[in-house]
């Protein structure tokens, strides 16, 4: 455990030194200062409803591109340019590396996460004073929502560390795990469509082919509480931890699988 | 039990292009012992790094096994005897040296006060002290290289593995590389080490096992090549005779008098003084005649020797002699 948390605590420290984190961070900050409560003043009568739904979706797209870049990039160029070698000749196990990998991923980006959430309820203040609305704000709506956000990050992350941990050219893990960042947003409308009475006219393979891949790929739609947010909608607590639950056995089986290949892989 | 390394058949095979195999290392037998400087010399692509990499598990062997300190190589615990520097090691960039030093310090489980004398030692002793703050994106080669020694010193290892340790080292910095790994040795720790500079080998090393294409053709004692190698001697006068000039021509066909010395027409002894300008006569005797030589020296009172060089074979000679064998 402690090996795990010392390359955790190291992939930590080369994220947060990242020129491109920084980079991300600061645009995104100034975004959430200016450009969210502007747009949001031209809503009228819902500034801070566009403010919490606009903040969110920066999050969520910032966040992503943080997770896919340097998800994708750590192990990768780990492999790529040998930096796995002398941890590997240490008393440390693969599975010790993959964890602790993942885990200072993690910390990369809920650090990213919570900084650009702690942003956005600066742009949200200014832009809740320019009209008065009539749904209260909900914090604990908006946390939960970053939180899940951040959840559903780590699983795109786990992804990023799987395709890592067996490709030799950068390009299969970065558009293998947009993909299943794609894939895991549309799964659920295409699984709603199946067994809605329009979809028991489809072919047979593509429904085959539709189950199949809403079993395999992750449900990033049942981690969206963006909504609730926004409108400061009720959330089940029973519900949240169920997909809590899912997210965390998820990340386990992939990382388990990252870790079986990653052993057997060869430092050349 | 005195053995640090132990291979027993250890192979590696390769797969190459269009289901090709490349046999990267064949039936590997090694012994190397506790307080030994082994060094592994070969041609490039002969199975240096390969042999390397499998004992630090980077890589896994086709077939056969490996024993550090007893220890099975399917066991992770072995290496926390070994301190491995790779060929051209690449250490997170982003990391200062200190911080390096300092993870792999935490890795070895070292205390944090044995972290931070063995990390101050260190970094003084390989000369990155000043630098120890800079992160290593901004070292150049050779600090690279030193702080790579460094980071597999600093938990005082029974057992280095070192790939090309004098690579990308200036004289100064490969002085001061020879010097650690003879401080190792007198410390008795094994240091295993692969290198392309025979000089590196003769001086450092006690035993010398040289490979090609994948198979071990020699493991011998440095002392014991330098002994069978010699194939004469080389003697150099102070003063020499023409009698005993005469003498050396008739036993030896590779002879050099001092440009004005012409035995023939100078019966009388001619004093040849050696200087600072080389004046020196010199010649090269068999390893079988020096007895007679000395003898016939002694009783020639106006001949002197300066100095007596054996001539040998050495390392260069034969490692060309086993690369070229097929």
């Amino acid at each position: 455990m402690v090996i795990i948390l010392e390359i955790a605590k190291i992939t930590f420290k080369g994220g947060m030194r990242d020129k491109v984190f920084i980079t991300l961070l600061a645009v995104s900050i100034l975004c959430f200062i200016i450009l969210v409560p502007a747009i949001s003043s031209l809503s009228m009568r819902q500034p801070r409803e566009v403010s919490v739904g606009l903040s969110l979706s920066i999050i969520s797209f910032v966040s992503l591109i943080l997770t896919i870049f340097l998800g994708v990039n750590l192990v990768y160029r780990d492999m790529e340019r040998r930096f796995a070698h002398p941890v590997i000749s240490m008393p440390v196990s693969r599975e010790a590396f993959i964890l602790g990998k993942f885990l200072g991923l993690s910390g990369i980006i809920g650090s990213g996460v919570a900084i650009l959430s702690a942003f956005s309820l600066i742009g949200i203040t200014i832009a809740s004073r320019l009209y008065q609305s009539s749904i209260p704000m909900s914090y604990e709506n908006f946390i939960a929502a970053v939180f899940f956000e951040f959840i559903a990050l780590i699983i795109v992350a786990s992804a990023s560390i799987l395709f890592s941990s067996f490709s030799t050219n950068l390009f299969l893990p970065l558009f293998a795990t947009v993909g299943v960042y794609i894939i895991g947003n549309v799964t659920q409308a295409v699984m709603d469509y199946i067994n809605s009475p329009h979809g028991t006219k489809l072919p047979s393979p593509s429904i085959y082919l539709s189950k199949t891949a809403y079993y395999i790929f992750p449900n990033l739609t049942a981690l969206d509480f963006k909504f609730n947010a926004i409108y400061s909608l009720p959330t089940s607590p029973a519900y949240m931890l169920t997909v809590l639950s899912y997210a965390i056995l998820y990340i386990i089986i992939v990382l388990g699988i990252s870790v079986l290949i990653f052993r057997r892989r060869e430092l050349l | 039990m005195n053995t640090a390394i132990k291979t027993e058949g250890l192979s590696k095979t390769y797969k190459g292009k269009k289901g090709k195999h490349v046999d990267a290392l064949k039936d590997l037998n090694l012994d190397v012992q506790k307080g030994e400087v082994f060094g592994f010399l070969g041609p490039n692509g002969a199975g240096k790094t390969t042999t390397i990499k499998l004992l630090m598990g980077l890589i896994y062997p086709t077939s056969g096994e490996f024993y550090i300190n007893g220890i099975a190589g399917t066991s992770l615990s072995y290496k926390k005897m070994a301190g491995y520097l790779s060929e051209n090691p690449s250490f997170y960039d982003y990391l200062t040296g200190e911080e390096l030093l300092s993870f792999v310090g935490r890795t070895f489980k070292m205390s944090a006060d044995a972290i931070l004398e063995g990390s101050d030692r260190l970094l003084k002793l390989l000369d990155l002290y000043d630098a120890r703050k800079r992160p290593i994106k901004g070292y150049s080669k050779g600090m690279v290289q030193r702080l790579g020694l460094a980071q597999c010193l600093i938990h005082d290892p029974d057992i280095l593995i070192l790939d090309e340790p004098m690579s990308g080292l200036d004289p100064i910095g490969r002085i001061l590389v020879r010097d650690i790994i003879l401080d190792l040795k007198s410390k008795g720790k094994c240091v295993f080490m692969s290198t392309h500079i025979l000089n590196d080998i003769e001086t450092i090393c006690d035993r010398v096992g040289i490979i090609v294409k994948g198979e071990l053709r020699l493991v011998e004692s440095i002392r014991d090549i330098m002994a069978k190698g010699i194939k004469g001697y080389l003697l150099t006068f102070n003063t020499i005779s023409g009698h005993m000039a005469n003498f050396f021509k008739t036993i030896s066909e590779d002879i050099e008098l001092t440009k004005d010395f012409s035995p023939d027409n100078s019966p009388s002894p001619l004093l040849v003084k050696g200087g600072k300008g080389g004046l020196f006569s010199t010649c090269i005797i068999k390893q079988e005649d020096l007895e007679s030589v000395l003898s016939e020296v002694i009783k020639d009172k106006e001949t002197s020797i300066q100095m007596i060089e054996p001539v040998r074979k050495g390392l260069e000679e034969l490692f060309t002699e086993i690369a070229n064998e097929d």
